[in-house]
């Protein structure tokens, strides 16, 4: 990677912190800025302020949902088009449908993908958002 | 549902039989009592008055065959005798006239039989001695008179009755009872006398000249008022004006005579006699017959028991209606709870409206309804509240699993960072152990969501999107899957699939997950030998299916599990050393799985011989893949963004 090149900013929102360091030292490794956010406020509040280039969300979070955060991000003039990838624990097709209806870019779920395996995902997303 | 409303149709039944029977039984005792009534024997003495007299005449006649009125000169009626019976009448008439004629000092006196043949004796010393006087009369035995003889000319008559005639104390004939009659011209006609007799009979052979001289003869009857005058005459014209011209009272009824006169405005069948007094016709006994008056008394005792009859039918069938009614409406309130509690309307309270068998059942059965109501609720609420228990439970698993997945996603992805980074110079233990710290906790991954999967079927929240796909595009994803788990293993995979496109209507994913399941099984319950994998299009209860086995040459299932196979948690007695941590959820999952797309999932199986499992899943019409293909042709707006 090249130093001087702005970083990629990777937002990760999940309430599990050691999740988050897991992703952050992972995404750190390949490269990426990681800013994490323990809570739904937090994370629509620092979707404005970093602008990443893709956020990483979970669903099942207190008081603010994973979907509270992806329609404030979507419906924010700023930032509706950060690509958004759900990585969550639910593993039901009807949140997968929800999330993806709702303006998601991909849907994921822990356990099922290992973090090398995001890193991949999250450059498709990126590269998608960019191509268009 | 209790149907049987039929009772009603058979108490109508019983009770129309009932009202029939009652109303024959009030009519026959009607009818005799009236007719006894009407047969009935009526004397009338001295005492008897005009009216008595009326309503004897009024009797039915048709049984009443004879009768006699004796008047006096001031009309007053001394004695009368009427009877049905003939015999009767013998035996008692003749005593009566003997004693009316003593009593009563009666010198005319007149007995006629109308039903019988009566005929005039004038003088006869024949039959009573040369000279028959009163006393001599009086003498005479009835069954002298019964047994005595009569020969006139050449003729015998023979007499049965006789009744004298007295003028001034002295007999000036008699009345005698013969059946000679076909003689009678005759012997009026030899009499040449002024004491004439007449007599006729509608069905005897009398010869139309004497008809003729009846005629005549009552034509002028001035010139016959000192005579006795017999008849039993047909009604002929003139005889109404003889008698009324002779200002007699004309009475009294007869029998056989089938034609009518009208007096005082009555139409009357008559035949009648007169009673002398001294010279002088004192008056008449007709045999009349007051037909209308007594056809209106018969008509009157018919409407009367009519009458009585549609009343009683009336009152009767009233009775029995209000009886039945209330019963049967009752009743059939009854039935209508019943079948209403039955339905489970358990609120309904029968009104009890009386003490009958009826009253008693309706408050057994609100008794039995308020009994079941209240089991009914404690049962819904025991009901509830497993519900809610399984409910909470199963939303408990859930809640656990997630929060399971989390950490275990952790252990996961630590395990394969390390693993994948080519800089952290593993030695081959630890390389070793970390592979099975992350093979465990992907299996610790997998039945988590097992467990989520049972308990969304259990909770009816699996969600089936069905819908027309090519089944041989799963194809590759299946057999790349399959090849990963053989590949340190002595096994082959065989897929045999004749056919270039088969398009079911199934839930992709869920077919996915099936088959995987399937094939899983295969591999893990064989050491070696071919997992062949194969379909095959069938026709089941019109509708078509794609049966896709997995068959492999494994341990098999001994026969008295397979039954068991597809239960939760269960696993095959002969598999449990090879099972590395399996739930036993896996078949129950697709079962329920394919049954749900409207397939099914079916095992063959042979222990120590392998197992041949099938899914059976339904292929798409036509009319499905037409829309399918539609739908994947039409540009998918997410797409279209995203690139």
């Amino acid at each position: 990677m090249d130093e001087n090149k702005p970083k990629t900013i990777i937002l990760a929102v999940d309430d599990d912190e050691t999740l988050l360091d897991m992703y952050r030292e992972r995404l750190e490794q390949s490269g990426y800025q990681v800013v994490t956010a323990t809570g739904g406020k937090e994370a629509i509040a620092k979707a404005e302020e970093y602008m990443p280039n893709c956020i990483l969300l979970d669903i099942l979070m207190p008081t603010v949902s994973g979907y509270d955060v992806l329609s404030a991000v979507r419906s924010n003039e700023k930032t509706k088009n950060i690509p958004v990838i759900m990585l969550t624990a639910l593993v039901q097709d009807t949140h997968k449908q929800k999330s993806l209806s709702e303006g998601a870019d991909e849907y994921l779920i822990k356990s099922e993908i290992m973090p090398g395996e995001v890193i991949a995902k999250i450059e498709d997303v990126i590269k998608a958002k960019k191509g268009k | 549902m209790l149907k049987n409303y039929s009772i009603s149709t058979r108490l109508s039944f019983t009770q129309i039989v009932s009202i029939i029977l009652l109303c024959a039984a009030f009519f026959i005792f009607g009818y005799v009592n009236v007719n006894d009534f009407l047969n009935r024997d009526i004397e009338i003495n001295n005492n008897t008055t005009e009216k008595d007299f009326e309503n004897l005449v009024n009797r039915d006649t048709n049984t009443l065959t004879a009768s006699a009125r004796i008047f006096t000169s001031d009309n007053a009626i001394k004695s009368v005798y009427a009877t049905q019976d003939r015999e009767a009448l013998y035996e008692k008439v003749l005593p009566l006239y003997t004693r009316l004629v003593t009593n009563n000092g009666l010198e005319n006196i007149i007995f006629i039989d109308t039903g019988g043949k009566v005929f005039l004796r004038m003088n006869d010393k024949n039959s009573f001695g040369d000279e028959i006087t009163r006393e001599s009369f009086l003498k005479t035995q009835k069954t002298q008179i019964m047994t005595s003889g009569l020969e006139l000319g050449k003729t015998v008559f023979a007499i049965r009755v006789v009744a004298p005639i007295f003028e001034s104390g002295k007999l000036l004939g008699y009345v005698e009872f013969s059946e000679g009659i076909d003689h009678f011209v005759e012997m009026v006609s030899e009499a040449e006398s002024t004491n004439v007799l007449y007599l006729a009979e509608k069905n005897n052979t009398m010869e139309s000249d004497y008809l003729n001289t009846v005629g005549k003869e009552i034509d002028t009857w001035d010139k016959f008022k000192n005579y006795v005058i017999v008849s039993n005459l047909p009604p002929i014209e003139g005889w109404e004006n003889c008698v009324n011209e002779a200002n007699i009272n004309a009475l009294s009824t007869g029998s056989k005579i089938n034609k009518r006169i009208n007096i005082n405005g009555k139409a009357l069948a008559c035949g009648g006699f007169p009673v002398m007094e001294g010279n002088e016709i004192s008056g008449i006994v007709f045999n009349v017959k007051n037909m209308s008056e007594r056809n209106a008394i018969a008509q009157n005792v018919i409407n009367t028991l009519a009458i009585m009859c549609f009343v009683s039918v009336l009152v009767f069938g009233l009775a029995l209606y209000f009886i039945y009614k209330k019963f049967l409406s009752g009743y059939n309130n009854l039935v209508d709870s019943v079948n209403k509690i039955s339905e489970g309307n358990y609120d309904i309270k029968i009104p009890v409206e009386s003490r009958d068998e009826v009253g008693r059942l309706s408050e057994a059965v609100n008794k039995m309804a308020g009994e079941i109501k209240r089991q009914r609720i404690d049962m819904e609420e025991s009901n509830k509240r497993l519900i809610l228990e399984n409910n909470i439970k199963n939303e408990f698993i859930s809640m656990a699993s997630h929060e399971l997945l989390t950490p275990t996603s952790i252990i996961e992805g630590y395990s394969s960072m390390i693993l994948d980074d080519k800089m952290a110079k593993l030695d081959n233990k630890s390389e070793n152990y970390l592979s099975k710290i992350f093979s465990s906790s992907k299996r610790l991954a997998g039945l988590v969501k097992e467990i989520l999967d049972v308990s969304r079927i259990e909770q009816n929240r699996i969600v089936i999107k069905n819908c027309a796909f090519n089944l041989i595009e799963i194809r590759d994803d299946i057999g790349e899957l399959a090849s990963a788990k053989i590949k340190n293993r002595k096994m082959k995979i065989k897929l045999v699939c004749s056919h270039k496109e088969i398009y079911v209507y199934a839930d992709k994913d869920k077919t996915i997950q099936i088959l995987s399941n399937l094939i899983n099984n295969a591999i893990k319950y064989s050491d070696k030998g071919t997992i062949e994998i194969g379909c095959d299009k069938i026709s089941f209860k019109d509708a078509n299916y794609i049966a896709v086995h997995v068959k492999d040459e494994g341990i098999g299932i001994p026969e008295n599990e397979q039954k068991q196979l597809f239960q939760k948690f269960f696993r095959a007695s002969n598999g449990a050393e090879k099972c590395d941590g399996g739930t036993g959820l896996g078949l129950y999952i697709s079962r329920e799985y394919a049954r749900l797309m409207g397939g099914d999932i079916k095992v063959k199986s042979q222990e120590n011989r392998g197992s041949t499992f099938t899914l059976y899943l339904k292929l798409a019409t036509a009319g499905q893949i037409k829309l399918e293909k539609n739908k994947s042709n039409k540009p998918n707006p997410k797409l279209l963004e995203k690139k």
